[in-house]
């Protein structure tokens, strides 16, 4: 009986080192991103190249998107519907009806930093600090793409 | 060591099923958790197999699949419950369910030979989105290339990019030929630069597919010398490889520049379709995206139009969202005056019909929009019953425009 349990807390061992790591990658990340890099122009990001990404958890994301990372960049987009007016956040989407659309990669999570938040309808551009990396809460993805800036201009 | 591995094993078999607090938690969160959540949480209800699926059976039964929501209804494309199945086609079946897309896309994740019949009953929904996920099924049931060819002429974009990604992966030229033209487009709906969209979504398509793109940078100008150059070399090899291309009516060509749009309407409804309508300056009315049909009205039509507009536009005031969010977008698009600045109204609402959505100073400029829009004799689809079509849109969104 105790041979088998033995057995038994090695044969675990021996399985849980035989997994194939998570690639750490699109490991979890802190939110708060590097602050502004001056001097710099902004790089045009398209919305709809980030937000067709076929994103699965915890894989590797690819190199052009990473290398986005703590950049200042200018996305074009639409305020999803639903957004609460005078808070500090919303989401950037690439079309005004993102009707049944609500996947983590479908979106990118703007924080403003000196004005709080009024819903426009039309398209606009905004331009910030950019945040790729998966950002977990209660075992949930719940950002992939972030975006710090200081206004909507 | 390999009799403790077996004695994990059988461990195994005798293992509770998941606990019932873990797959109410799941269940809460694909319910009521953030949008973000939802749809993770809903696979993974699925993916814990019986316990999962027999909470859905039960919640299918005490509020309805309809109530359940998208994320869960997607998420149901992944169970093996027959009873769960029947649920995902009787709402397809059912002309006024909110989430019929959703439901398509769940039954043609993984669809069975038995379900043929069922997805072709389906080629006529007036919904792009369940067209698009037919062909999904059947391409996953093998069925014949020179069926998936008629997709090519669907009026729905969404379904012919998903025809010629099937084809282009069976190695049939006229796949790789769409996907290839879909590279030149500089189409926009206003601000929204519907071209560039797909030029994107294209290069992805034909990368997955193994072809080689010389450089071409999609998402960028496509009328640089290095693009051009490109996109010369990749035809010149599908001309090698499955001779030229077809010939294609309007609807299927490459979108261009579109004229000076001054006035549209984006029309989304989950039961009775979509429509895309833009007015020119120069009286010309747009029908759809990429490359719309474009029709003649008589002259001062548009003018007429803005002035209804402007006169609804300002008893309505700075308001410019109404109602709340769900499956349905009425979007009126204007530049008014001097200005290129496009100004935005939207109407939002879910499946049920909300009376007095649409604010009545717009109602008569709405029915002007209705009124200018022509019995049309052309071949295109697009325009078959203009007017009706879109007067029906509307009553199922904003409500009814009124008698023409």
């Amino acid at each position: 009986m105790v041979g088998a349990l033995l057995g038994l807390g090695l044969s675990c061992l021996l399985l849980l080192s035989s997994r194939t790591p998570v690639d750490a990658t699109a490991a979890i990340q802190a939110v708060d991103p590097a602050p502004v890099v001056e001097d710099e122009d902004p790089i045009e990001v398209n919305i709809d190249w980030l937000t067709s990404l076929d994103y699965k958890r915890g894989m590797r994301l690819p190199q052009e998107l990473l290398a986005l990372d703590g950049k200042l960049v200018t996305i074009s987009g639409y305020m999803a519907i639903g957004t609460l007016e005078g808070s500090e956040m919303f989401e950037l989407v690439p079309e005004s009806c993102e009707c049944g659309r609500s996947k983590v990669q479908h979106f990118i999570e703007v924080t403003l930093t000196e004005e709080t938040v009024r819903f426009q309808p039309g398209r606009f551009s905004i331009t910030g600090i950019f945040d790729v990396g998966e950002v977990e809460e209660d075992g949930f993805i719940v950002s992939l793409y972030r975006l710090k800036a200081p206004a909507i201009r | 060591m390999w009799t403790a591995l077996l004695l994990v094993l059988a461990g195994g078999i005798g293992q509770d099923p998941a606990p019932s607090d873990e797959v109410e938690r799941l269940y809460r969160a694909a319910t009521t958790g953030r949008s973000v959540v939802r749809p993770q949480a809903a696979r993974r209800l699925v993916e814990l197999g019986g316990p999962g699926e027999a909470r859905l059976e039960e919640a299918v039964v005490e509020v309805g699949l309809a109530q359940l929501g998208p994320p869960i209804i997607e998420a149901l494309g992944g169970a093996t419950s027959p009873v769960l199945r029947e649920a995902l086609w009787t709402a397809v079946r059912e002309p006024r369910f909110p989430w019929t897309p959703s439901a398509a896309r769940a039954l043609a994740e993984s669809p069975s030979a038995t379900e043929l019949e069922g997805f072709l009953a389906l080629r006529t929904s007036p919904l792009g989105e369940v067209r698009t996920a037919v062909v999904v099924a059947l391409t996953g049931l093998d069925h014949p290339s020179k069926e998936l060819d008629r997709f090519l002429l669907d009026v729905d974009e969404r379904v012919r990019s998903a025809a010629a990604e099937a084809l282009a992966a069976r190695g049939e030229g006229a796949g790789f030929w769409y996907l290839v033209r879909e590279l030149q487009r500089t189409d926009h709906f206003f601000e929204r630069p519907t071209g560039q969209a797909a030029r994107g979504r294209a290069a992805r398509a034909l990368v997955r597919l193994g072809m080689d793109l010389h450089g071409l940078a999609a998402i960028a100008d496509p009328g640089t010398e290095g693009a051009v150059r490109a996109r010369k070399l990749i035809e010149e090899e599908l001309v090698a490889r499955f001779g030229s291309c077809p010939e294609w009516p309007l609807w299927v060509q490459p979108g261009q520049a579109t004229p000076d749009v001054v006035l549209g309407l984006e029309l989304r409804s989950c039961t009775e379709g979509e429509m895309w309508l833009r007015w020119t300056a120069a009286d010309q009315l747009l029908v759809g995206l990429g490359r719309p049909a474009i029709l003649q009205l008589s002259a001062g039509t548009t003018d007429a139009l803005l002035k209804a507009l402007g006169e609804g536009l300002d008893q309505v005031g700075d308001k410019r969202l109404f109602g709340v969010p769900g499956c349905d977008m009425e979007q009126l698009l204007v530049r008014r005056g001097s200005q290129a600045r496009t100004e935005n109204l939207l109407l939002v609402k879910g499946p049920d019909p909300v009376p007095g959505l649409r604010p009545e100073p717009l109602q008569s400029a709405w029915a002007a929009m209705v009124r200018s829009l022509p019995e049309a004799t052309e071949a295109d689809p697009r325009l078959a019953e203009l007017p009706q079509r879109v007067a029906r849109i509307l009553a199922a969104l904003g409500g009814p425009v009124g008698p023409r």
